[in-house]
């Protein structure tokens, strides 16, 4: 099975986000949708579990099908070398030095030849996440299509002999969308800029009852007089798990306070069973550090321990968007996150949270915070109100649809059969 | 887009505002006066007046990209205010808007440009846009039907019609329209709160509040014409709303 099933039952979502944005995002997203009407869209991704992309197509998929335009998503097959090559370009687009050779090369084409004859890409909008499946554009494209390559990744310091590989196969899209300006490289099609989004009414996100709270948090023994300082990420080294150690360490001279280090591991990456091992070993039998190895669908737990939290930590070397930074704001915790990719557009420093550059400006920010619990409360606030205008899912839905609406009457028009975006 | 001028009708649109990088930057005051003499004219919309759609609170003119970067992260304050004088008062004219912007970057030598500079990870970069346009499925066929019609929009409308639409002198103008059929006043009330430089959502406000004190005379007069059972209920409406904005204004305090 290479198509991910997506529950359409329930509550409407259309409904649920209006009573959180209100009727004009809204409104927006069902204006798009007519414009949409009679047309289908495939999402492409390479794993269903795990990730931030994960769980913004788990929801996006639905809330489009919900609007009126039929979304399916496929996910491609791989095998284990696969997902080892495709660490590696991942780790590679992040500035590490490419070790992949030819035959690596070889079988990443060839397991996008499988997918392409696997998966059902017959959409007349297909968007294709991230490089995994980056391949299948030139392989199942077929006249009339749009195909949309969506890039979660910060490209900046990409290794160009692995992004050289990719470029090609990138440029057989119609569009690409990035999260962020600094992450754009040079292609010869339209680039767009669409940043990620948080879904508010998600087990991760939503509200929790006092007493629901304190039962998901009771089996992990955590110390209910001291204050948690929290990071929630994959057990990745671009999160920087051992940094946030030393952080804390530091920080613990002046404040008490208990570090939570909680996340798991996505599918599609072999390396975080070895970074857990390390991070465990880092911290040896300290009583003031708590390590959480969740599975990916603890999403209830997330919500608690980022509500439970005085201060959320987002200490990563590099990253995509990190939603875990709009997950903690849209709960009005104080935030210190690093200044890398798309962070210092969800932390605004100083107004809806705090951006560092080192392990001493972690600790630094982390005592402050610590010690003040009105200014906790202040860009809480901010950072509520930041993520409910710029961060949640009804916002990307309408950046992706209008996309679509662009391409789709370009398409139309091209091919002669008229075009339903005129107004 | 907007209904053309031969048809009687306005055609109210929203849009949504799609970025796109342009891959050029500014590291030094010289860089900015350099792209800015070469940027199209989306990029200076983009920079310049984009800030406007801003956000549903705000009260004010926003600052500009440049200026805010200027005054931000290069720590010149003096040419920020020059940058930010320049755009309040280009009125939607492209050409004059460039010349102004240059003329304040020009005001400094050429050293002085390029050792005011942004420190590292400190460039501006350049964006552009896409504006998509989304009908609503709302036409208004005379001046007091467009004014309810805009009142029910929110900012994203408004932005499209007054700010966007003039800029770009695509569709009929707003207030243009408003003037061929007779509503003069309301078409230069409006103008000038849209050449103020305001956010789309405090033109809105202020728009609305003023209209809305400018039609209560004939809204009475109409209002008198009904039957009795008709302005009982309009009386229960108009004491229910009193009670809610009270409600509201505590809540506030």
């Amino acid at each position: 099975m290479t198509r991910v099933p997506i529950r359409l039952d329930g509550p409407s979502l259309v409904d649920g986000y209006r009573a959180i944005v209100g009727a004009e995002p809204i409104r927006l997203l069902e204006g798009l949708a007519r414009r949409l009407r009679g047309r289908r869209v495939v999402m492409v991704s390479s794993t269903a579990t795990g990730g931030g992309v994960a769980e913004i197509l788990h929801r996006l998929v639905r809330l489009m099908n919900e609007l009126g335009i039929p979304t399916v998503w496929e996910v491609m097959p791989g095998d284990a070398r696969f997902y080892e090559i495709t660490k590696t370009i991942h780790n590679a687009l992040h500035g590490q030095p490419s070790t992949l050779d030819e035959a690596d090369r070889r079988h990443f084409l060839e397991v996008n030849r499988r997918a392409a004859g696997a998966l059902a890409l017959d959409g007349d909008l297909v968007m294709v996440h991230d490089p995994q499946p980056v391949a299948l554009a030139g392989l199942r494209r077929r006249p009339g299509q749009v195909w949309v390559w969506r890039c979660h990744i910060d490209l900046s310091v990409a290794d160009p002999s692995v992004w050289g590989l990719l470029a090609p196969h990138v440029e057989r899209h119609d569009a690409a969308v990035f999260s962020h300006a600094a992450f754009v490289p040079g292609l010869a099609i339209p680039s767009f800029l669409v940043p990620p989004s948080i879904d508010p009414l998600s087990d991760k996100n939503r509200e929790l009852a006092p007493d629901e709270e304190d039962g998901l948090l009771a089996r992990f023994d955590l110390p209910g007089r001291r204050p948690w300082v929290t990071q929630v990420s994959r057990f990745d080294r671009l999160k920087d798990p051992l940094g946030v150690l030393e952080a804390f360490s530091m920080m613990r001279r002046r404040e008490t306070a208990h570090l939570v280090l909680a996340g798991g591991s996505a599918d599609d990456d072999p390396e975080g069973a070895a970074v857990l091992r390390e991070v465990r070993e880092r911290a040896g039998d300290r009583n003031d550090v708590s390590i959480l190895d969740l599975p990916p669908d603890a999403h209830l737990t997330i919500n608690a321990l980022q509500r439970g939290s005085a201060v959320v930590l987002q200490k990563s070397l590099r990253e995509g968007f990190a939603l875990t930074v709009s997950e903690a704001l849209w709960k009005r915790r104080a935030v210190v996150a690093s200044a890398v990719g798309g962070i210092p557009l969800q932390i605004l420093h100083e107004r809806t949270g705090m951006l560092v550059r080192s392990i001493e400006g972690c600790a630094y920010q982390m005592t402050r915070l610590l010690r003040a619990p009105d200014l906790r409360a202040r860009l809480g606030r901010a950072g509520h109100e930041h993520v409910l205008r710029n961060f949640l899912h009804p916002r990307e839905a309408a950046d992706y649809l209008a996309i679509f609406a662009r391409f789709d009457g370009e398409v139309r028009a091209i091919a002669g059969v008229g075009s339903s975006t005129a107004c | 887009m907007s209904a053309p001028a031969s048809t009687a009708g306005f055609e109210l649109v929203e849009a949504v505002y799609l970025q796109r990088p342009t891959g050029r930057h500014a590291m030094n005051l010289e860089d900015l006066r350099r792209e800015i003499e070469a940027a199209a004219p989306e990029v200076l919309f983009c920079h310049t007046q984009m800030p406007r759609l801003g956000e549903p609170s705000a009260e004010d003119a926003p600052p500009d990209d440049f200026s805010t970067w200027v005054r931000g992260v290069v720590q010149d304050a003096e040419t920020a205010e020059r940058l930010g004088f320049a755009v309040q008062t280009s009125h939607g004219d492209l050409d004059a808007l460039r010349g102004s912007l240059l003329s304040a970057l020009e005001a400094l030598p050429l050293p002085v440009r390029l050792r005011r500079d942004a420190p590292e990870g400190g460039a501006l970069t350049f964006l552009s846009f896409e504006s998509i346009p989304v009908p609503t499925g709302l036409r208004a066929e005379n001046p007091d039907q467009l004014m309810r019609a805009l009142a029910s929009l929110g900012r994203v409308a408004w932005f499209h019609h007054l700010i966007e639409e003039a800029w770009w002198h695509t569709g009929q103008p707003l207030v243009e329209w408003l003037r061929t059929r007779g509503a003069t006043r309301l078409a230069d009330l409006i103008e000038r709160e849209t050449l103020s430089g305001l956010a789309a959502s405090a033109i809105r406000r202020r728009v609305i509040r003023r209209w809305k004190q400018t039609s209560l005379g004939r809204r009475l007069v109409e209002a008198g014409a009904l039957p009795e059972d008709a302005r009982r209920e309009a009386g229960r409406g108009a004491v229910a709303g009193l009670m809610r904005r009270l409600r509201e204004r505590g809540g506030e305090t």
